[in-house]
């Protein structure tokens, strides 16, 4: 059997074929990572909290350490 | 060089009897706090500081010129702009804050000798970066709209979602702002942390995890990353899951006048198509064919298989013929029915 992918594309219809490929690749790219709900955005906020607040607290101890810096 | 301040240790002198008598009298930490913002807010207005605002709207408005016909319209655009925003919101905040402790560090050290509380200055380093940072992102997401980028209406907190992601972003350019931070506190000299900067930067975005497909080992150091929840705030509240992907039928395209050749056996259609499963050969199965025969044609049609050659010869010609009339003869049957007679037929059953 030999056939062009444009030939497949018409035999099904271009519309409908559109269609197909897109709804079924959309559905093959569904990521839970980016689920779109609030307990996912805001364990990200919280996160990002966290991180900003451990490196607060490293720089404060690293400052702390300050006079020991040798010239 | 930036101003040193004594404010927090000022002294008073006092003579008594000839003797003179030098009382240091200490802020507490609270009031170190308002006084070293008030230097850092004098230092945005005289040194310059302010020119984080029109940098940022700059590196919005750029980005936005690239994303705003795939932000919020398809999956594949919707990512990579989520990306796009997450690095603007970490370079914003890396650029902030990465030399602000370690150009005056000779100052800090001397301060912290005379009195000064290493809390209290990071303090109000956080709170004056929390402002700056603040008035970036209004000014990433105003630049933002004004190029032509449309927000979604309803977001998952407000009911703007400009205001969410607006968030999202603040947050984001406000944790590498801390971290920069640490980073500026750990470097002798600026030298130095402009050196360590770009692998930084590198790191989160290389480790976002959105944009390169990585290995599984370097799982825990995408945890770390700011730009990977980052990316994952500002997907999600763009509904990526939602937005169609276009990629796919794009590629399909350019492969138009690309030919396909393939092997087919009947036995293969026929598998294909018994598969009930399968909604592709579920569709095709249920494709409804109609025959009109005449009575002649459907006898004739018996004759020719042995089966019904013999049924048709122990019932007799005539008692079909009168079962069936003389006026043709609509059959129906559709090509799940075939196919399933055939799969009997070559199990030796009867269809």
């Amino acid at each position: 059997m030999s056939t062009t992918v444009g030939e497949i594309i018409e035999s099904i219809g271009e519309n409908d074929a559109h269609l197909a490929v897109q709804r079924t690749a959309t559905a093959a790219n569904y990521d839970e990572t980016y689920a779109y709900s609030r307990d996912n955005v805001l364990s990200c906020w919280l996160t990002l909290v966290l991180i900003t607040l451990a490196s607060a607290a490293l720089a404060t101890v690293t400052l702390e350490f300050i006079d020991k810096d040798k010239r | 060089m930036p101003e040193t301040t004594m404010e927090n240790m000022p002294e008073t002198t006092q003579e008594k009897s000839g003797e003179r008598h030098i009382t240091l009298r200490y802020r507490g930490r609270g009031s170190q706090i308002w006084i070293y913002l008030g230097k850092f807010l004098r230092m945005f207005v005289y040194q310059n500081d302010w020119k984080v605002l029109p940098m940022a709207a700059v590196i919005a408005g750029l980005v936005a010129m690239v994303t705003r016909f795939m932000f919020f319209r398809t999956m594949e655009g919707t990512l990579m702009s989520a990306f796009a925003l997450t690095c603007v919101g970490i370079w914003n905040g890396c650029f902030n804050s990465i030399q602000v402790i370690c150009r005056e560090r000779d100052v800090v050290k001397r301060e912290h000798r005379a009195g000064m509380h290493i809390s209290s200055y990071i303090i109000a380093h956080l709170i004056y970066q929390a402002l700056l940072c603040l008035m970036q992102t209004a000014v990433t997401v105003y630049v933002m709209r004004r190029v032509g980028i449309e927000f979604p209406e309803n977001g998952l907190f407000t009911r703007w979602a400009v205001v969410d992601i607006g968030f999202t972003v603040f947050l984001v350019t406000y944790a590498a702002d801390a971290l920069s931070l640490w980073i500026s506190s750990l470097a002798r000299n600026t030298t130095t942390a402009m050196t360590i900067m770009p692998f930084v930067l590198i790191f989160q975005l290389v480790f976002s995890g959105g944009m390169l497909t990585l290995p599984e080992w370097s799982k825990p150091l995408t945890d770390m990353t700011i730009s990977r929840y980052g990316l994952t705030a500002l997907a999600a509240q763009a509904d990526y899951n939602s937005r169609p992907l276009v990629s796919a039928w794009s590629s399909l395209i350019s492969m138009r006048n690309s030919d396909i050749t393939a092997t087919v056996t009947v036995g293969q259609v026929l598998d294909y198509l018994a598969d009930e499963e399968n909604p592709g050969a579920a569709e095709l199965r249920a494709v409804e064919f109609t025959q009109t025969m005449t009575s002649e044609q459907v006898l004739s049609l018996l004759r020719s298989d042995e089966r019904t050659a013999n049924v048709l010869r122990t019932v007799g010609d005539e008692v079909l013929l009168r079962a069936i009339g003389d006026g043709p003869v609509e059959i129906r049957f559709t090509l799940g029915e075939v196919v399933d007679g055939m799969a009997a037929k070559g199990r030796g059953k009867s269809p």
